[in-house]
């Protein structure tokens, strides 16, 4: 919406009458309308600031009325007389009208003033008073013209461009569709011979003659007339023999009575293109700006890797490839030429990305393509999305419902010795607990003898106790007389002391002269006292000594007692009774346990017996046992669900197979075909053979991935058109040149081709290591600009042409050399170019070298599949691989290829060899020997200036190489085997 | 929480046929008076937040995390030999397991989260994701729109020619502490309210639109009082949650009460526009079923298409019903039996083509009673009314009605 400012530099006056106040009283009875002009003012003056929002009623140009509106009423105004003032027609409730015109734009009229007189005399007396009118309808204008624009970028609406590309697919698609129904309605039923059944859903279904039913194409089989009955699938073919696989499988009488087939056609393919561009109609697609990008070149910028040196393999080319691609925030545009490695760096950048973390899609066009890259894939999760039998036997494993039948047998293995583990501890359970009851019996023995032994202790001490009490007075009495008698021994020794010095000073006096004889009387007296004194001392000594010994005799009389009475015996006896039944207990204790042990040593994880046995750790012992045992119940409780589950519904594996992918691999019709996996988003993209894929296939993947990468060659061949298609387009959209160029390019050639596609969105791998040099450098002048390089410098040997890699076999001179048509008139076949393919294909196989034919017609092919046919004893399959068209040889490499032109006229027609990229992939195959065969005066000779001038360039190499041209009349002898 | 309903720039049709409502209306008991179409201006806040997303557990993954809590496992060598599978298996699941937040902890320490617990328990895969919400307020009074109105189709922009006539916001504004409150509303759950919300803002300053009907009408009752329903997409079609914010701003009313024409001013002008002669109509305003219009058989189209109804012709649709006479509601009669047949037939053939649910034979006989008595004509035959839907191309109507002449 647009509102405009409308400053002017002067006041507004309007005249409201007091009528028109009534009038609207009146006729809106109850709704709060202003009462006088004063109030109509004072609310336009409160929106001065941010101005009062204004309509303009533009039916009568020159006399044009203006509503101002406030939220509650608004004011129809017209112009005075004078038109220099306004005056109001009425006065209302702002009604829906306009508040509508409101939220479409409104003018934001900001006067000087705002001036709301009573009545139109009062006008007269202003002086400059103008309206303002003009700028006012000038900046109505505006509002009318500016629309609004994106409110936001990912929710804008798509540009012109976007819609017209949308609208040009859903046309595609929905011609596409018709054609097939039309094709489907024109399509005749198929008589069905004989029909064998094979199992319960499968059987063998012989026609009346060949029909071309392809492997994995959907059929309905049909009793009546009026309807087809059942639905099938082929799941092998040869000749007119066929084996269909029913989605229903019917009852054998039914199945006898099956009397045609059809092609069962299904529409879903376009319904799920139309939903992918549903998806980018309503940016639903996981990278929100893939549709600017597809349509106006709109890529992210990023830091693109650039690495120009480094090892061998992967070389520098491929690494940048590999870096930019985890790097690139939307599209990598990889032109992969043929021998350049490109699988192989696929699968490396596979890899990396599911290290990340990252879940990626690998999409192709075709089956073969996908299975191409996945078959190599190494050390991460993968899984294929399609029909068994569309997908190659390599990669079958890895189709949803193998993974899981073969993870369920896997698992319900691997889950068997885990649940005899726990079922062993089932049976020994038992056992177990009755080791426990037995041991908390011996644990009750045990504690009897421990406390009988402990009584008897007890008593022993006890009596022990009294015996000692009454001992213990007789030897405190001894002790006591023995302390008494070490008493007086005491004093008698001072005593003698005090004699002894005594004497021995009266001696002294004694020997002085004269007077000593005074003292000899005291010598005596003395001498006598201290002998006395002695003898006492000794005997006292004697007493101690003898008090001792009776102390002593106590004392052992006592230990004696306690130890050897009879009394004494019998309470010993008593112990070591009680002593002897406690080692038993707990003897047995420890063989119980150690019986346990031996039980239960295989159990894993079983608790430890405790290094201390008591009861307290016995009772811990058990409850950790109790404990052990509950949890293994759980887990066999657990196990058994899960093993039940696994049988019972194997099914249950898809959710988490699918999610737990880190690579998935499916066409890109396929990747939407099966809704379990309709939830999947990747985080890339990666898709193969991307300049094969047209527009409406590649966006199933594209809008399912944040990035993508699109691999591919657009130089070789392009996205397959069917002739109905651009027929259809022709007669319906003949002006619409670009549903024809979206259906005959793929977009990763209109990406690639457009010079807006920064470089950082693009690169090449430009060193090829398939074939030799001489072809190659051919190849680069002529498609790639000489940016195709060869990786491998290796000697060229062939058994018929060493030395020279690319020989032209030219058949001009051969008498009958010419083209044929074929009898359908579909495409042309040449039996001279047929017979000399034929023999320079079994003089290799003759030395044992294999060899490929590529012929651009199918008839052509035919005809040389038959003149093998007699001459070797290959299968049709064989065969059908062998030799083929150049549709069918894409992607694939042989040793030695033969390539016969077919075309050769005297007007020089090429048909369709006049599109080169055919031409790039037939002569892009052989790994040593090309051998191409043609009429190169016819071929030179086209009128087509491209195709001749290559053919040129291609007859100049050849002959500069010896043995490099041969006229076809010489081969034979060259070639002998 | 749901998805948001994709948001387009030009949806055709903006809404259901008014007809819808209409009959809604009078099976409520309520007398139509006015219809509005409106275009009523929502804000868009774009909120970011946390939400806990609840979702089917993958068995594998369940007997993962089952594993992990029952059996003490605490290590991918032990719970890949447990449950037979390759430990780089378990290793994926286990990622898985910790990118949705259910296991914490490194090998050998495995343990489940609070929220591995809660899926386990009650065996439900939740995950608490970081999302972008989108939450629309009425943008007259910033009442919060309930977690259905995320299901319909909303427009960005105003659609150039449109009956429909938007409501200007003027200077309403978006508030934030509309979101606070509503964060503290014990009722948040009905809302599209992320768990824990981070961040919030406008997506722009202009509004988006919701296409409804505003439905003017009275109870069918002599004392009946006027009331204002609305009837947007919403399952029933009744918009209970626009309809209160709606009756709270007078605003609004007084925009709806701002007319010049009366009813009768209207529908003279109608046939007048339409030539009619005045003899050819008769209007009674105080009619059974409210305003009633009989009218000349003459008048009628043979059949309802999309361009007539635009143009405001009366048609076959039309008779026996409530239409819509610029915006008042007119029960249209016609005396003419013949034309009263012709319409039962018409709106029969035109109920079981659109109806999306297939009725049953009960549910067609209570539909085709219902019609006539409204008409006043006898019993449709079958036969007829498959002639006519085979006529009209009407596929799944004749299909039905085949099936009943089968019956």
């Amino acid at each position: 919406m647009a509102f405009v400012d409308c400053n002017l530099p002067h006041p507004i006056f309007i005249a409201l009458t007091g009528r028109c106040l009534n009038k609207a009283s009146q006729d809106y009875p109850g709704l709060a309308l202003p009462q006088t002009a004063e109030e109509v003012e004072a609310d336009f003056l409160a929106y001065s600031a941010q101005g009062v929002l204004t309509l303009v009623d533009e039916k009568q140009p020159d006399n044009p009325r203006v509503s101002f509106c406030t939220p509650r009423y608004e004011l129809v105004c017209g112009l005075t007389q004078q038109k220099d003032a306004y005056f109001v027609i009425w006065l209302a409730p702002l009604s829906l009208r306009s508040h509508n015109q409101l939220a479409r734009g409104a003018v934001r009229v900001r006067p000087q003033s705002w001036s709301i007189v009573a009545d139109l005399p009062g006008l007269a007396q202003l002086s400059d008073s103008r309206t303002g009118l003009n700028e006012i309808m000038a900046c109505w204008q505006k509002t009318r013209q500016s629309r609004p624009g994106p409110i936001h970028p990912e929710t804008a609406p798509a540009s012109a461009a976007q819609l017209a590309f949308l609208s040009n697919i859903d046309t595609l698609i929905d011609l596409a569709c018709e054609v097939e129904l039309e094709q489907a309605a024109q399509q005749k039923r198929i008589a069905v011979k004989e029909i064998e059944p094979i199992s319960k859903n499968t059987c063998r279904i012989q026609l009346f003659a060949p029909v071309g039913l392809r492997v994995g194409e959907t059929l309905q089989a049909g009793i009546h007339e009026t309807r087809g009955e059942f639905e099938g699938v082929v799941s092998a073919a040869t000749g007119s023999s066929l084996t269909l696989r029913f989605y229903q499988p019917p009852e054998m009488a039914e199945l006898k009575r099956i009397a045609w087939l059809s092609p069962k056609i299904s529409t879903k393919q376009y319904t799920i293109q139309h939903a992918a561009v549903r998806a980018l109609r309503n940016r639903e697609s996981l990278n929100p700006h893939l549709l600017a990008l597809i349509v106006e070149n709109r890529f992210e910028s990023y830091s693109a890797p650039t690495i120009t040196n480094g090892a061998d393999r992967p070389n520098p080319a491929q690494r940048t490839m590999i870096e930019r691609a985890l790097l690139v925030p939307d599209l990598l545009l990889a032109l992969g030429p043929p021998g350049t490695g490109k699988t192989n760096t696929i699968r490396e950048i596979v890899t990396r990305q599911a290290a990340l973390g990252r879940k990626v899609l690998v999409t192709s066009k075709n089956n073969k393509a996908v299975d191409n890259v996945l078959d190599g894939l190494k050390m991460v999760q993968t899984l294929r999305i399609g029909r068994e039998e569309v997908v190659a036997p390599e990669v079958r494993s890895l189709l949803i419902d193998n993974l899981a039948s073969a993870m369920q047998t896997r698992i319900l293995e691997q889950v068997s010795p885990v649940s005899h583990t726990l079922k062993a501890l089932n049976a020994l359970w038992p056992q177990i607990q009755q080791n426990f009851v037995y041991l908390s019996t011996l644990t009750e023995t045990w504690l009897t003898a421990q406390t009988r032994l402990e009584n008897q202790l007890a008593e022993l001490n006890g009596w022990q106790t009294a015996c000692f009490i009454r001992v213990e007075h007789a030897l405190d009495r001894q002790n006591i007389h023995t302390r008494q008698e070490i008493a007086r021994q005491a004093e008698l020794a001072r005593q003698a002391e005090n004699a002894r010095r005594r004497l021995e000073n009266f001696r002294r006096l004694n020997q002085i002269p004269v007077l000593g004889p005074l003292f000899i009387g005291a010598v005596a007296q003395w001498s006598e006292r201290f002998q006395s004194i002695t003898q006492h001392n000794q005997q006292i000594s004697q007493e101690i000594r003898h008090s001792r010994q009776t102390t002593h005799r106590l004392w052992q009389a006592y230990q004696r007692f306690i130890t050897s009475s009879p009394q004494a015996s019998q309470f010993k006896q008593a112990v070591e009774q009680a002593e002897s039944q406690l080692a038993i207990a707990q003897a047995e204790i420890t063989q119980t346990l150690t019986q346990l042990e031996i039980q239960t040593e295989s159990l894993p994880n079983a608790p430890t017996r405790p290094p201390i046995i008591t009861p307290t750790t016995l009772s811990a012992f058990f409850l950790a046992w109790q404990n052990w045992r509950e949890l293994q119940t759980r887990r066999q409780a657990l196990l058994d669900e899960w093993r039940e589950m696994l049988q019972n519904r194997p099914q249950v594996l898809y959710p988490t197979l699918i999610r737990s992918a880190e690579v998935i691999g499916a066409t890109c019709i396929g990747v939407a075909t099966d809704a379990r996996f309709e939830d999947l988003d990747f985080d890339l993209v990666i898709a193969d053979e991307a300049g094969q894929i047209q527009v409406m296939d590649l966006l199933v993947p594209l809008v399912r991935a944040r990035r993508a990468i699109l691999v591919g060659d657009h130089l070789q061949l392009p996205p397959l058109v069917e002739a109905e298609i651009a027929q259809k387009i022709r007669e319906n959209e003949p002006e619409n040149q670009e549903l024809g160029e979206w259906l005959e390019k793929s977009l990763f050639e209109r990406l690639i081709e457009r010079p807006t596609t920064p470089a950082s969105h693009k690169v090449m791998l430009n060193t090829q290591y398939r074939m030799p040099r001489q072809i190659a450098d051919f190849i680069s002048a002529q498609f790639y600009a000489g940016n195709y390089q060869t990786g491998h410098q290796t000697a060229h040997t062939d058994v018929f042409f060493s030395g020279s890699p690319l020989v032209f076999v030219d058949t001009m001179k051969e008498t009958r050399h010419f083209e044929q048509r074929a009898e359908d008139g579909q495409g042309y076949y040449n039996p001279t170019e047929a017979r000399l393919i034929r023999d320079i294909f079994l003089a290799y196989q003759a030395r044992g070298i294999e060899a490929g034919v590529i012929v651009p017609y199918k008839k052509q092919a035919e005809i040389i599949r038959r003149e093998l046919r007699h001459q070797t004893e290959w299968n049709e399959a064989d065969l059908q691989n062998r030799v083929a068209t150049v549709d069918s040889f894409q992607g694939k490499e042989q040793d030695v290829i033969l390539f016969g032109f077919t075309r050769s006229n005297a007007a020089g027609r090429i048909g369709f060899l006049a599109e080169l990229r055919r031409l790039n992939v037939s002569l892009t195959r052989a790994r040593q020997q090309l051998i191409l065969v043609g009429d190169s005066v016819s071929l030179a000779g086209t009128p087509d200036p491209q195709f001749a001038t290559l053919i040129k360039s291609l007859l100049e190499s050849v002959k500069k190489t010896p043995k490099g041209y041969f006229y076809a009349n010489e081969l034979p002898r060259h070639l002998q085997p | 929480m749901p998805t948001n309903y994709p948001a387009t720039s030009s949806p055709k049709p903006l809404l259901y046929s008014h007809y819808k409502a209409l009959d809604q209306v009078q099976e409520l008991g309520f007398i139509p008076v006015r219809l509005f179409r409106v275009l009523y201006p929502l804000w868009r806040v774009r909120v970011s937040g946390q939400q806990r997303v609840t979702a089917e557990f993958d068995e594998l993954e369940w007997y993962l995390e089952r594993s992990v809590q029952e059996t003490g496992y605490k290590s991918i060598a032990e719970l890949a030999a447990f449950l037979g599978l390759e430990p780089a298996f378990v290793q994926r699941l286990v990622d898985l397991a910790r990118q949705v937040g259910h296991l914490t902890g490194q090998d050998e320490h495995l343990m489940l989260t609070p929220l591995g617990l809660d899926s386990v328990r009650e065996r439900l895969r939740y995950e608490d994701r970081e999302i972008n919400a989108e939450l629309y307020f009425d943008a007259l009074g910033n009442f919060p729109l309930t977690a259905e109105h995320y299901k319909i189709p909303i427009l960005e922009t105003l659609p150039d020619k449109t009956p429909f006539q938007a409501f200007y916001h003027f200077d309403h504004t978006w508030n934030v502490t509309a979101l606070e409150q509503l964060l503290q509303s014990s009722q948040k759950t009905q809302f599209n309210l992320p768990d824990k919300i981070n961040s919030a803002e406008l997506t722009s300053p202009e509004p988006v639109y919701l296409p409804v009907y505003f439905v003017e009408a009275r109870e069918n009752k002599p004392s009946g009082t006027l009331q204002l329903m609305i009837f947007s997409q919403v399952r029933g079609l009744r918009d209970p949650v626009l309809e209160y914010a709606v009756n709270r701003d007078p605003q609004i009313y007084r925009a709806l009460k701002a007319r010049t024409n009366s009813r009768a001013e209207s529908v003279q002008r109608y046939f007048e526009q339409s030539g009619m002669k005045k003899e050819a109509w008769y209007l009674n305003e105080e009619g059974q079923w409210g305003a009633q219009v009989m009218v000349d058989g003459d008048f009628f189209l043979p059949g309802p298409t999309a361009n007539e109804e635009e143009s405001g012709r009366l048609t076959l649709r039309s008779v026996g019903r409530y239409t819509l006479i610029y915006d008042w509601c007119i029960w249209v009669m016609c005396d003419d039996a013949t034309i009263r047949n012709q319409a039962a037939t018409e709106q029969l053939i035109e109920w079981l083509q659109n109806v999306n649910i297939r009725p049953t034979e009960f549910e067609v006989q209570q539909k085709i009673t219902n019609v006539c008595q409204r008409l006043s004509v006898p019993p449709i035959r079958p036969q007829i009314a498959l002639s006519q839907a085979r006529a009209k191309g009407f596929s799944r109507a004749a299909e039905r009605l085949a099936e009943l002449d089968d019956d």
